[in-house]
């Protein structure tokens, strides 16, 4: 037994600092936003002003939306798209795409200013589009700057990459034979998709949607050079209560608002990961 | 060499011809295919297609079930050309090495899809199963999904759901070759109960001779995308129309005699103290059970024989001894 | 300290939260901490002493200031006496200021600290000295500052305690190919922006200087003067009539998607005037003519004042009184002073020189020298700042 301790001991004492730095850098930060967020800035007493307030404002309520609006358009184009990437690069063998299947990740290397600037340049009203079509006598006036469709079209530069490569590996998974058996006892290419491709990749395609949705709630530098005034996505109007109007505890109940709403789509994630399917028995 | 080797198939003429494969021809992008490709398979034949990996065996399964599009030449079954028909709208039905059955349904999902496809009654699609599910020998896994079957059931219900089909031929490629010896051996013997009690047309590939010789009727041995020869077990076997064919089947020493070179069977070697055509000594001996297997050198070369434990039991090493070679096939030392 | 505590927790927790949305804002956080840099005093091995200088701004000052310290190590009079170095704290790159680690130092009583001479201006300025008091700098000899008499300009926070260096100022900032005659007053500006509607934007205030200069002082021209450098929150009662002011322009602001914008960052409306998106924005002088000088914004691109101006500010120098060289401060600060230090002040950032120019190379920055520091307007209200930048985006950001 006490051999068996001893290799207890050891194992406890390497998890250790892993578990600390957890303890200190995410678990205690989280519980202390949690405490403040229900405190008020002046008396420190209990409150839950500071939610309510994000719910009755009406700003702040639009904020909510807006975000949400955003962010389930951003989540159902660049599944669709990157599903379509990933089907082609699977589905077809030829030089382009082979090619695109080398150069679809390098969005992924850009650096994220880098790349909205790149996009502004190319969208803005005075923009490279405007340009091109003033050479054919045609004022492009596209309005995306300062718009959702902005902020939209630049969220799917940064994910349809990244989605398509979590399903490319999903659907990479998937053997020739089997798609292959289902066209030898009849089935068409429609038909192939929905029975099999489909069912056999929506894991990967719910894990996708899931990393999308909560990378995008708490989006930053795109809404933030690409959004107007109003309303602003989450991740603005908690940099405004916090670094403009820098009332800590609204802050802190805003946050713990957005890590709710990232919730909702982490329980997604854990249930698709856990659950297993009857047939993963 | 000509590829148009029809083996013992004079004799069956007034068989019906079930599969024809007309100059056929399927290149690659590398360069690798099947090249002028010409057999008649006949119904409620098994003919397999056999041959080391890379030399084309598969390359014709699947252009026969149309998962590969041919060059040139056509493809009959039942006399009625199917090369410009799709995978889905061939009369073919194919079982693989592995990954057949779609994991994420059940068996029962598995065998009716094709059924309900056809727009079977259900009631009808159910008789069906309950009956193939029983002449494999898999009654009441209807309702269990794939992952909870080992590899031999898998592969017996993917026969079922090819055999469900009622196709004009079914076709085999290396469906066993992921399973354990044992088995391999019980699978076989199966497959061919099926066949029998069925009287269904089966090309077979596989890269095992040992399996070709047990389930055909006809081998096609191929070598490089090329037909070497065609021909029943016993002719495969005793008659080996090239080197190869006669290096890839079986035991075989091979003895240099003059200009040619003799390919002799280990048991058609006689092994003699005073009558035989060549001299050698014995360098080892090894009882096999019923038989014994022995060596021997001849100048340079090492013979293997296998002989009667009344003759082997006798037998030393460094013996000197006589052979005396029996049923044999010789080949031009140029070939 | 309290809130500090809490305030650096809720940053982790931001951290967290915005882990992936914050990725590329280059989070390099200020890692030196006043107590990590503290052994400043360099070992060097003649009689020469290191003096420390602490400046905060963005990468110009910088800039500008390593130029600074390179001629004032190799060329001054004071040359063979000090050598200086710089600690630069990049802003808006974390929530821990310059200003904040000044106050903790002093709160802590620390003493013989680097903190030799401090960079101060604006709003960090009277943020600083609500928050420690006046008495946490050396009041200024100027004996020992024979420059001194050069310049005119005063603070108008704690005079005796800062020295003044360069100034800089809000304009208007236009595009003289479209806009020939720009307008001199305030109301010729509205009137310009209701004939051309869309053609005019200011950054949203919070985002920029030029934003908040423009929106507070279209709400303090209607105040007294002396509520313009006032943190008493009862002036907010009279901002009604500004905001109403703000509220019937809107409708003339640029326009993007069919809504009405207020770009973020001083740089968001420069860029929208650069691309000839709008006609005229308020911005920062030396911005505008450095961006100028460096070819980045067309040629056409001029600025004036209006009258009643926007706001300007002087930037100073200081010497906390838990510094460890106070004579080399001294030195420093003198040097500032020179000519040759305007002159780099000018020609590298673009600078509003605050002594005589006739004897400094203006070439490319005439326009500087229409712009005269005792107009400048100061501006500090203190923690107003924040509730008329939340009640800007409660009014008016959200007309649309």
């Amino acid at each position: 037994m006490s051999k068996k301790m001893k290799t207890n001991l050891v194992a406890y004492s390497m998890v250790l600092p892993a578990f600390l730095v957890v303890m200190l850098t995410v678990a205690y930060p989280i519980v202390t936003a949690i405490i403040q967020s229900f405190q008020d800035g002046e008396t420190g007493s209990f409150t839950l002003a500071n939610y309510t307030y994000f719910f009755t404002d009406k700003a702040q309520r639009n904020n909510l939306l807006y975000t949400l609006y955003i962010v389930v358009v951003t989540v159902v184009i660049a599944i669709v798209v990157a599903y379509l990437l990933a089907l082609y690069l699977r589905f077809v063998k030829s030089k382009i795409s082979k090619t695109i299947g080398m150069l679809y990740l390098l969005p992924r290397f850009v650096p994220s200013m880098c790349a909205v600037y790149a996009m502004i340049t190319i969208i803005r009203d005075s923009g490279l589009i405007n340009r091109i079509g003033q050479l054919f006598g045609v004022d492009i006036n596209l309005g995306m700057m300062y718009h959702a469709s902005g902020i939209i079209t630049m969220n799917l530069w940064f994910n349809i990459p990244f989605a398509a490569m979590m399903i490319a590996a999903g659907l990479g998974g998937i053997p020739d034979s089997i798609i292959e058996a289902a066209s030898d006892v009849g089935a068409g290419k429609l038909r192939i998709f929905w029975t099999m491709i489909l069912p056999l990749s929506l894991k990967d395609v719910v894990v996708a949607a899931t990393f999308v949705f909560m990378s995008n709630v708490s989006s930053f530098t795109t809404p933030y050079l690409m959004g107007g005034n109003a309303p602003k996505m989450l991740g603005i109007a908690l940099y405004d209560q916090f670094n403009r109007y820098m009332d800590y505890n609204r802050s802190a109940a805003l946050s713990v608002i957005m890590f709710l709403i990232c919730s909702i789509s982490a329980a997604v994630y854990i249930y698709t990961n856990l659950k297993e399917n009857d047939w993963e028995k | 060499m000509s590829n148009t080797m029809t083996g013992s198939d004079s004799a069956a003429d007034n068989r019906k011809v079930k599969l024809e494969i007309k100059n056929m021809t399927k290149h690659y992008d590398n360069g690798d295919g099947v090249e002028n490709i010409n057999l008649k398979v006949y119904e409620g034949e098994i003919v397999t297609f056999l041959g080391p990996s890379g030399c084309g065996k598969s390359t014709i399964l699947r252009t026969i079930a149309g998962f590969l599009d041919v060059t040139s030449g056509d493809i009959l079954v039942d006399g009625q050309s199917i090369v410009k028909l799709p995978p889905e709208n061939r009369p073919t039905a194919m079982v693989f090495q592995s990954y057949n059955l779609w994991p994420h349904m059940t068996i029962y999902e598995n065998l009716a899809f094709g059924l309900k496809l056809r727009k079977i009654p259900k009631k009808t699609i159910d008789e069906d199963i309950k009956k193939m599910l029983a002449l494999v020998s898999m009654s009441g896994t209807e309702k269990k999904y794939p992952g909870q079957l080992s590899g031999g059931q898998q592969q017996r219900v993917a026969i079922a759901r090819s055999l469900l089909l009622k196709p004009a031929l079914l076709l085999l490629d290396e469906p066993f070759s992921a399973l354990d010896a044992k088995i391999r051996q019980q699978m076989r013997e199966e497959l061919k109960r099926i066949q029998s009690s069925l009287g269904i047309t089966v090309i077979f590939v596989t890269h095992d001779q040992e399996e070709a010789m047990a389930i055909s009727h006809r081998i096609v041995v191929m070598n490089k995308g090329k037909f070497d020869q065609v021909g029943t077990p016993d002719e495969i076997y005793d008659q080996p129309a090239t080197l190869h064919v006669a290096s890839f089947i079986g035991e075989m020493n091979f003895i240099r005699k003059d200009k040619y070179t003799i390919a002799v069977r280990p048991e058609d070697l006689l092994v003699d103290t005073e009558n035989g055509e060549i001299d050698g000594t014995v360098s080892t001996v090894m009882l096999m059970g019923h038989y014994v297997s022995i060596t021997v050198h001849v100048g340079d070369e090492i013979v293997k024989c296998y002989v009667n434990r009344d003759i082997g039991d006798h037998l030393q090493v460094g013996q000197k001894v006589k052979l005396k070679i029996g049923k044999s096939t010789q080949f031009p030392l140029s070939a | 300290m309290k809130r500090k505590k809490g305030t650096s927790l809720l940053a982790l927790m931001m951290a967290g939260v915005l882990a992936v949305g914050m990725a590329g804002c280059g989070g390099s956080g200020n890692g030196d901490s006043a107590e990590a840099s503290a052994s400043g005093e360099s070992g060097d091995s003649g009689d020469k002493s290191t003096v420390t200088i602490w400046a905060t701004g963005s990468d110009n000052v910088r800039q500008v200031y390593e130029a600074l310290i390179e001629d004032f190590n190799s060329n001054s009079d004071y040359a063979d006496q000090y050598t200086a170095e710089l600690q630069f704290m990049l802003s808006g790159t974390g929530t821990q200021s310059m200003t904040d680690m000044l106050a903790a130092a002093y709160q802590a009583k620390q003493t013989d600290t680097d903190y030799d001479l401090v960079d101060v201006g604006g709003d960090d300025l009277s943020a600083l000295i609500s928050r420690v008091g006046e008495e946490a700098f050396v009041k200024l000899d100027d004996s020992k500052i024979p420059n001194a008499d050069r310049v005119s300009a005063q603070s108008s926070l704690a005079a005796d305690y800062v020295q003044p260096y360069r100034g800089t100022t809000v304009v208007l900032a236009y595009d003289s190919e479209t806009v020939p005659n720009p307008p001199q007053t305030m109301d010729e500006l509205v009137e310009w922006m209701k004939e051309h509607p869309g053609r005019f934007a200011y950054n949203a205030p919070g985002t920029g200087g030029a934003g908040d200069s423009f929106a507070r002082t279209s709400v303090y021209n209607f105040l007294p003067e002396e509520a313009m450098t006032s943190d008493d929150p009862s002036w907010e009662d009279q901002w009604d009539e500004g905001f109403q002011f703000l509220t019937d322009i809107h409708q003339y602001m640029y326009t993007s998607g069919g809504s009405i914008v207020y770009p973020n960052k001083n740089q968001g409306t420069l860029d929208l005037l650069n691309q000839g998106e709008i006609d005229m924005c308020p911005n920062w002088a030396d911005m505008v003519l450095s961006q100028r000088a460096d070819g980045t914004l067309k040629d056409t691109i001029k600025i004036t004042q209006i009258d009643p101006a926007f706001t300007g500010s002087l930037q100073s120098l200081a010497i906390p009184t838990f510094g460890s060289n106070e004579d080399g401060a001294y030195a420093f600060i003198d040097y500032m002073l020179t000519d040759a230090a305007q002159e780099i002040l000018v020609k590298d950032m673009a600078a509003i020189p605050l002594v005589d120019t006739s004897n400094l190379d203006m070439t490319g920055y005439e326009d500087v020298m229409n712009l005269d520091v005792s107009n400048f307007r100061i501006m500090s209200i203190g923690d107003l700042g924040t509730d008329f930048n939340a009640r800007w985006d409660s009014e008016i950001g959200t007309l649309g």
